[in-house]
């Protein structure tokens, strides 16, 4: 090779083949998805996050959780994760469109939160993981995050989102731990984490089965 | 030996001129090739640092958990940037200047601006990272710095590219030599990757998941449109030139150049797979992954025999030693890479510690041992005096050497276990992280090692610089530098 405009020339052309093929047709495939109303409860699906839920996801990126937490559920034949309960279909494009900015993640150190709303039903929120994992589950390394919640004298009556921590992680007679706003913000973030609406792109595994 | 005398001799188109004067071309590039090797060596501290204490978070997860800008989360975003833009970008741009002053014989254009380039990449690089650990990155895997010095990382590679090409089409006449093309296509792509990536990911981010298709696809042409170019322009340069043998079947490297041109820009949606993203990107990713095997078996066949006809010399050389164990990488990697890009492999070992580890071994292994053996040939010429302490080249080789081992072999051994067990929902899912603690272990004694390894470096660049900035010390200094290029360093 010796003809530098040729070998230029060629240098463009190569990469414009995969940029137009990763970076316009996507977006001109996926650009117009729109969210999907269910004939049976005119709900939309998905749904805007409310704001504290959206503070919330902020939170959660800055916070760096993805490098731990993947969310995202892979189909039955391309991995285990609908058998273990991380979700009762495989997630799609569609799932993500108000997910700002997206954390499908790349590493599982830790469980997948896709449905972790899901997961955590009407059961009360696990604050006490976030002030430090190890007070729930001995063996985990999951980073704890104290600067999301006040250390402060009683006054009165406890608080009543004051935290109830177990032996060894009790603090000091007469102070109790109360979540900051923060705090509040990433659990109404977590609980928003759900996608199980079947989709006609992808219908919900217990209605495979049923079939 | 020159490279022209060199690589004429057999395959490689010959060129009959008379020696070029390599002290000054030398000159001509000395302070922004330095600027960027010792700061590229900077930032492999700083990042090995940052690495090392993410390890110890894992490890120690409650020690300084008071301080978030010391969380998991978010050091390891700040070691990778610190990794890839400030420490192999850096020393591969280093590296890529000096090559392309060498091989086009003509001296490097504007040499002040690419300096004064480097400082705004520091500068850009620093407030990002700083950024980053005080939680304002972006979220996006490899674009996490905020826009502010993504921009300012564009800004200050303009000054490299816009010169670097001048110099490049400066070359003198007669053909273009492989780690020509190479360098031309990583300055082409480069910004253009950084300019799409940054408006379509973190600028103006599309709808859902449009921001990761276009991030994988960015990942994968900052591995193999940017540092793998780089990477193999310095292998197809420095390999033929220290061991005096010409590449063997050199006429396969054009072809190994435009396969990785064209499958190197499709191979990152293969990251995505079993994602919520279109089946056909998936797809494409997964064929193009593959497909990098033509180019790599042909890096093999064209480094292989010459390496192999040449043992007792590679074992001995302090330059070939980094680049065989590189090119040694490069090729296990690779093909590791493509048989777990197929979708029954992928769906044990994608999101597991497996694929971490071939990552890693990719960055750590191949890219940077190949950089760091480059700049073991560079420094030498371009200070013209001998590296002062050659025992501690040979520490900081087998400090990388053993802690690369450490920190790769555990976890691509038992990230297989993750994703085998990850998949069989008899296992508590609890348990099966647990049980990862021992990786962890075995990560931080190995960045440990490769840490020491890198200060030893450091610490031989300093000495270096000291002994040529001593005046009186300077003019003896001459004596010792062949003036035909042969490498001083090989005994």
């Amino acid at each position: 090779m010796n003809r530098g405009p040729l070998i230029f020339f060629g240098i463009l052309l190569t990469f414009a083949t995969a940029w137009c093929g990763l970076v316009l047709v996507p977006h001109q495939q996926l650009g117009d998805l729109a969210p999907i109303v269910s004939e049976e409860t005119g709900q939309s699906f998905p749904q805007a996050r409310p704001g504290d839920a959206a503070q919330g996801a902020r939170l959660y990126a800055s916070l760096g959780c993805v490098a731990c937490h993947t969310q995202q559920v892979r189909p039955e034949d391309g991995g285990g994760d609908i058998a273990r309960g991380w979700g009762l279909r495989r997630s799609v494009a569609r799932d993500y469109l108000y997910d700002r900015p997206l954390q499908l993640g790349s590493q599982r150190l830790a469980p997948d939160l896709a449905n972790y709303g899901e997961r955590l039903g009407t059961n009360p929120p696990p604050y006490l993981h976030l002030y430090n994992p190890r007070a729930i589950t001995a063996g985990s390394y999951c980073a704890a995050n104290p600067f999301l919640f006040t250390l402060r004298a009683v006054t009165g009556a406890p608080a009543l989102d004051a935290l109830q921590l177990p032996k060894g992680f009790a603090v000091a007679a007469g102070w109790e731990l109360v979540p900051t706003a923060e705090a509040d913000q990433l659990m109404a973030y977590l609980r928003s984490l759900r996608f199980s609406v079947a989709l006609p792109e992808a219908p919900l595994k217990v209605v495979e089965e049923n079939k | 030996m020159s490279l022209t005398g060199t690589i004429a001799k057999k395959d490689a188109p010959a060129v009959h001129l008379p020696p070029p004067p390599w002290a000054e071309l030398d000159a001509s590039c000395q302070l922004p090739v330095l600027y960027f090797l010792l700061s590229g060596l900077a930032w492999l501290l700083v990042g090995s640092l940052l690495q090392f204490e993410a390890g110890i978070r894992l490890l120690c997860p409650d020690w300084w958990a008071v301080c978030p800008a010391m969380t998991y989360g978010r050091l390891v975003p700040a070691a990778e940037t610190a990794l890839v833009y400030g420490f192999a970008s850096q020393m591969g741009l280093g590296i890529g200047l000096w090559l392309l002053v060498r091989l086009g014989r003509t001296p490097l254009v504007a040499s002040g601006l690419i300096a004064a380039g480097n400082v705004l990449w520091n500068l850009a690089l620093t407030v990002g990272i700083l950024a980053i650990l005080l939680g304002e990155g972006t979220g996006h895997g490899g674009l996490e710095m905020p826009a502010y010095s993504q921009w300012m990382l564009l800004a200050a590679y303009m000054f490299v590219g816009i010169w670097g090409v001048q110099t490049w089409a400066h070359h003198a006449s007669g053909p273009y030599y492989a780690s020509q093309w190479f360098l031309l296509g990583a300055m082409f792509w480069f910004p253009w990757l950084l300019t799409t990536a940054q408006l379509v990911v973190v600028t103006f981010p599309g709808r859902g998941v449009l921001p990761a298709i276009t991030a994988a696809w960015f990942v994968g042409g900052i591995q193999h449109l940017w540092l793998t170019p780089l990477a193999l322009a310095a292998l197809y340069y420095f390999i033929p030139v220290i061991t005096g043998r010409p590449l063997r079947n050199y006429h396969l490297a054009v072809v190994a150049f435009w396969s990785l041109a064209l499958f190197g820009g499709w191979s990152g949606p293969a990251r995505l797979i079993g994602g919520p993203v279109p089946a056909w990107i998936v797809s494409a990713g997964i064929v193009a992954t593959v497909l990098l095997l033509i180019p790599v078996t042909i890096v093999a066949l064209n480094t292989w025999p010459v390496l192999g006809s040449r043992l007792g010399q590679v074992c001995q050389n302090q330059v070939l030693r980094f680049l065989a164990v590189g090119v040694l990488c490069f090729v296990l990697v690779s093909l590791g890479n493509a048989v777990n890009a197929l979708r029954f492999r992928a769906a044990v070992t994608h999101l597991s510690l497996n694929e971490w580890a071939r990552g890693f071994a990719y960055l750590h292994g191949f890219i940077a041992l190949t950089f760091l053996g480059a700049a073991y040939h560079v420094v030498p010429r371009l200070m013209r005096r001998d590296w002062p302490a050659p025992r501690l080249v040979s520490v900081h080789f087998w400090f990388t050497i053993v802690g690369l081992a450490l920190v790769v072999i555990p976890a691509a051994v038992d990230g297989l276990r993750q994703g085998h067990e990850l998949n069989d929902a008899a296992v508590p899912t609890a348990k099966i992280f647990e049980q990862l603690r021992s990786v962890f272990g075995w990560r931080v004694l190995g960045l440990a090692l490769m840490g020491a390894g890198t200060l030893a470096f450091l610490t031989n660049f300093g000495w270096l610089l000291v002994r040529c900035w001593t005046p009186g010390i300077r003019s003896a200094a001459a004596l010792f530098i062949d003036e035909s290029g042969k490498s001083v360093t090989a005994r």
